[in-house]
């Protein structure tokens, strides 16, 4: 099951995960809702990422696969070039560069997609709150037994209002 | 293939990175559009819901881009700058061209924005998100740049000059002394000396000349692009194929119609879409109360 407490401030919101995250809540079961990014202690409820990793990944195989293919492209249809040759790092040092780059940028953008979870609709689960302006939703996902406790949680930390929010 | 390759990086980059923090803000217009408009932002906005995981995906993209299209900006004006250098004609084939224009774009940028800002402020009524420490610092930003442009200017003419080289020399003198020299000499006046009396002065440094002195280094920087590429194609190597030059209304024709072309699209851009990131910012407070 769910439950959606609302808050109006940062602190209020920290202090709920803390007791909740002490009470067994796991990071997973956790998710704020908000108008605008909130700023949490680091180690509170962080989302690890591995989106600069994929973004190097990315750029590698981007830049070496246009390397590849203008390197293919040159010796499948050679040009009369004096005596100069045929493939030149020179020359092909911008466009792999470049691809580098590109490779960076959409590997980035859909990284950004996946782990946002914004082209995983199948992966969405449990009812998501209207926000009002302002306010700073936590999403808890407990099972019936420790429903009890994360309700008290959320109330002992200030929410001005709690509900449940539908079952998973 | 290195042009291709590059506007092609730049403009996806681009594209994205101006897609990304909008997101959120199409989100929350698709809740108040007309149902097309409703339509139109539900799609874009990806099914966004404002969790924390979204947002955290969010700025961490956004940094990451903000590296990668730096490097890109620069390269791509490199690689436009060395398709002239190496073409071994006068006046081009000089190895600063590529921060030269590097400079030249970030300058000429900047100049674009506070002109682009002061009428949206004006028109849009922004004057509580636009304020007049946005143009203050843009305008000290714009003066350090022309600056800058300046000593590149002075770098890649007088090294020419002092080398006397007659190919180089002709282009020169047609620049500075003949039948260009009154192109060139606004070029100076408009991105370095008005842009240093008005923004320099702290005392006249107000929006309004701010605004002033970016619309004079606009008009400015294109001069600087007439400047570089039509003289030295007047004066080339093979004097066979010299010559002067003049637009013909067809030419001018294309570009008024790219001019128009860009302000119809922005136009449109602004209509559509937040022109500020409705939450990235907040009004000013002092000149909500002002």
């Amino acid at each position: 099951m769910y439950l959606i407490g609302e808050f109006r401030e940062t602190d209020q919101v920290a202090s709920a995960i803390r007791t909740l995250r002490a009470g067994g809540i796991a990071p997973v079961d956790l998710d704020l809702f908000s108008e605008e990014p909130v700023e949490l202690p680091r180690g509170l409820l962080d989302r690890p990422s591995r989106m600069s990793l994929a973004s190097v990944l990315g750029a590698l195989v981007v830049g070496a696969a246009a390397t590849l293919f203008v390197y293919w492209a040159q010796h499948n249809y050679r040009l009369v070039t004096g005596g100069m040759p045929v493939f030149s790092w020179w020359a092909t040092g911008v466009i792999t560069y470049e691809m580098t780059m590109l490779g960076a940028v959409v590997t980035a953008f859909g990284w950004f997609l996946w782990e946002s979870g914004l082209i995983r609709k199948g992966g969405r689960t449990g009812p998501v709150p209207e926000v009002a302006p302002g306010s700073i939703c936590v999403r808890v996902r407990c099972s019936v037994e420790h429903s009890g406790r994360a309700l008290e949680a959320m109330r002992r930390a200030g929410a001005i209002d709690v509900e449940r929010g539908g079952d998973d | 293939m290195w042009d291709l390759t590059a506007i092609v990086t730049y403009v996806i980059s681009s594209l994205i990175y101006l897609y990304l923090p909008l997101i959120p803000d199409m989100a929350q217009l698709a809740e108040h559009a007309t149902p097309w408009r409703r339509r139109l932002y539900s799609a874009l906005s990806l099914g966004w819901t404002g969790s924390d995981r979204e947002w955290h995906a969010l700025e961490r993209v956004m940094k990451l881009m903000a590296c990668v299209i730096l490097a890109v900006a620069v390269s791509v004006h490199t690689v436009v700058a060395w398709d002239f250098a190496m073409s071994v004609a006068p006046m081009w084939h000089s190895s600063i061209f590529g921060p030269y224009f590097v400079a030249g774009a970030i300058f000429s940028g900047i100049a674009a924005l506070i002109v682009v800002m002061a009428v949206l402020r004006r028109v849009l009524h922004l004057e509580s998100y636009l304020t007049r420490h946005h143009f203050n610092n843009l305008a000290k930003l714009l003066l350090l740049m022309s600056l800058l442009w300046f000593y590149f200017t002075i770098a890649e003419n007088l090294t020419v000059w002092y080398g006397n080289e007659p190919k180089e020399m002709a282009v020169f003198g047609a620049r500075t002394r003949a039948h260009y020299a009154p192109w060139f000499w606004t070029m100076v006046v408009l991105n370095f000396v008005v842009p240093f009396v008005l923004l320099g002065v702290r005392r006249l440094r107000t929006i309004a000349t701010s605004t002033i002195a970016a619309l004079c280094v606009v008009i400015g920087m294109w001069l600087e692009r007439f400047i570089i590429v039509v003289p030295t194609l007047a004066n080339p190597r093979l004097a066979a194929v010299s010559g002067s030059y003049a637009p013909t209304w067809v030419e001018i024709a294309i570009t008024a119609a790219t001019f128009a072309a860009m302000m119809m699209l922005y136009m449109i851009f602004a209509k559509l879409f937040p022109i500020i990131a409705v939450w990235e910012f907040k009004p000013h407070p002092q000149e909500e109360e002002g």
